[in-house]
């Protein structure tokens, strides 16, 4: 037990001291993760609310590519931006294998399917009076969208905190083509990883803390949104 | 003129409308009558262009048909808002969303957010946001239900006024003046009146 609570307490007193690693590593996982969810969210939650409204032609196929995104493991994700990205892959002249814009790739490709499915599942399930009202009064399809995106935010605003969820703890992509470079590429859910391959659990624990900080962050914000929408 | 041929719209085995000729003029009012179950919402979407027939043939019906559900839906915001959203999808000055909520005597609702309303007073701001549209065929589901004798009447006369054609379903008819009712549901085909 005094190994765990040993640990828990050297843990926080690294994250509360600021420990370069520690920090360089949240910074990397967070502008990741930030700059993949935002990219994600526009092309997937109008993808996915597109295909929820008006079920376009090829529907049935779109709906099972994105549920087979969503439920590929992150590590087949991770090899198949190694190979895009690779020496010898199609994209290895642009030199991005164990970068971070190699890890926001993976994370986008990652965050498309589940954000897209989700935000299909949300629209799918409204009411059909809520389009038909829209076109009826003349909007156009697009325009109908954007004003009906307007009237499920609560549920967009979980979408966009799974998917941060999913890519801020995320450890298959970051490793395979991030590489886990020390102050480079290296993000909490790899420290953990790699930390704990040393046997060093304050320092695994460290990044395990922030990781939970978020996580608690995300369901208060939820949380709040949901309570102010319901004003 | 809208013209409607051999109209059957099926969902499954139910057929839900099965009406043989229809004929609206373009500045009409249609009265739609028959009872519950009858088809009556399902011709008026059709008349929308939101529901597919299963057969026949629709033609004629202008662009900007605009229909006003039994319990109609408003978007989030203020009745205010709804109004000038309508306005502004058509290119008209969003200034005009204050004097069309007086119209309907609901000028007194423009800052209220829509969530707070009745359901009188969401037919009508309904009714003001699709009035908004100046549209030149406008359907109306069971338009006067939720209002009381005051809102109804008025709602009646500004809908006396409008313009353009006009088609009104309800259980049983009444309140607005039409040139012409059709009965669906097994009463007798339509009929001048």
């Amino acid at each position: 037990m005094n190994y765990i609570t040993g640990g828990v307490v050297e843990a926080a007193r690294l994250v509360v001291t600021g420990d370069p690693e520690v920090l360089h590593a949240t910074w990397v996982s967070l502008s990741c993760t930030l700059a993949s969810v935002s990219l994600a969210s526009a092309i997937a939650i109008p993808w996915g609310a597109w295909l929820g409204l008006f079920r376009p032609r090829g529907y049935r196929a779109q709906v099972f590519l994105l549920r087979l995104g969503m439920s590929m493991p992150t590590v087949l994700v991770g090899l198949l931006v190694f190979g895009l990205l690779s020496r010898q892959g199609p994209l290895g002249g642009l030199d991005l294998l164990y970068t971070r814009t190699a890890i926001v790739t993976g994370e986008v490709l990652l965050a498309i399917p589940l954000m897209a499915s989700l935000a299909h599942g949300l629209l799918a399930g409204l009411d059909r009076q809520v389009v038909e009202t829209a076109l009826t009064l003349g909007a156009s399809r697009p325009a109908a969208m954007v004003r009906i995106l307007g009237e499920v935010r609560p549920g967009l605003v979980s979408i966009v905190l799974a998917s941060f969820g999913r890519c801020f703890t995320e450890l298959g992509v970051a490793v395979t083509v991030g590489g886990n470079i020390r102050l480079y590429t290296r993000t909490l859910a790899s420290t953990i990883q790699l930390e704990l391959g040393r046997g060093e659990l304050a320092r695994a624990l460290a990044p395990g803390l922030i990781l939970l900080a978020a996580a608690a962050g995300a369901a208060v914000a939820v949380q709040l949104l949901s309570r102010e929408d319901r004003r | 003129m809208i013209r409607l041929q051999g109209l059957v719209v099926r969902f499954g085995p139910v057929v839900a409308v099965d009406l043989p000729a229809l004929e609206i003029g373009e500045h009409e009012r249609v009265g739609v009558e028959g009872p519950n179950g009858s088809g009556k919402s399902t011709l008026l979407r059709v008349l929308a262009g939101l529901q597919e027939p299963t057969s026949g043939r629709l033609e004629g019906v202008p662009g900007g048909a605009v229909l006003v559900h039994q319990r109609p839906y408003l978007f989030r915001g203020t009745a205010r808002s709804e109004v000038a959203w309508a306005l502004r999808l058509h290119g008209h000055p969003v200034g005009e969303a204050e004097a069309l909520l007086d119209r309907l005597g609901a000028a007194h609702l423009a800052d209220r957010s829509t969530r707070d309303l009745s359901g009188g007073e969401r037919q009508r701001v309904a009714l003001a946001r699709a009035l908004a549209t100046r549209p030149r065929l406008l359907l109306l589901d069971e338009p006067l239900a939720a209002l009381d004798g005051d809102g109804a009447e008025r709602v009646a006369a500004i809908l006396d006024d409008h313009a353009g054609a006009l088609v009104y379903a309800a259980p049983h008819l009444g309140g607005i003046p039409v040139d012409r009712v059709v009965r669906l549901g097994g009463a007798p085909p339509p009929r001048e009146r």
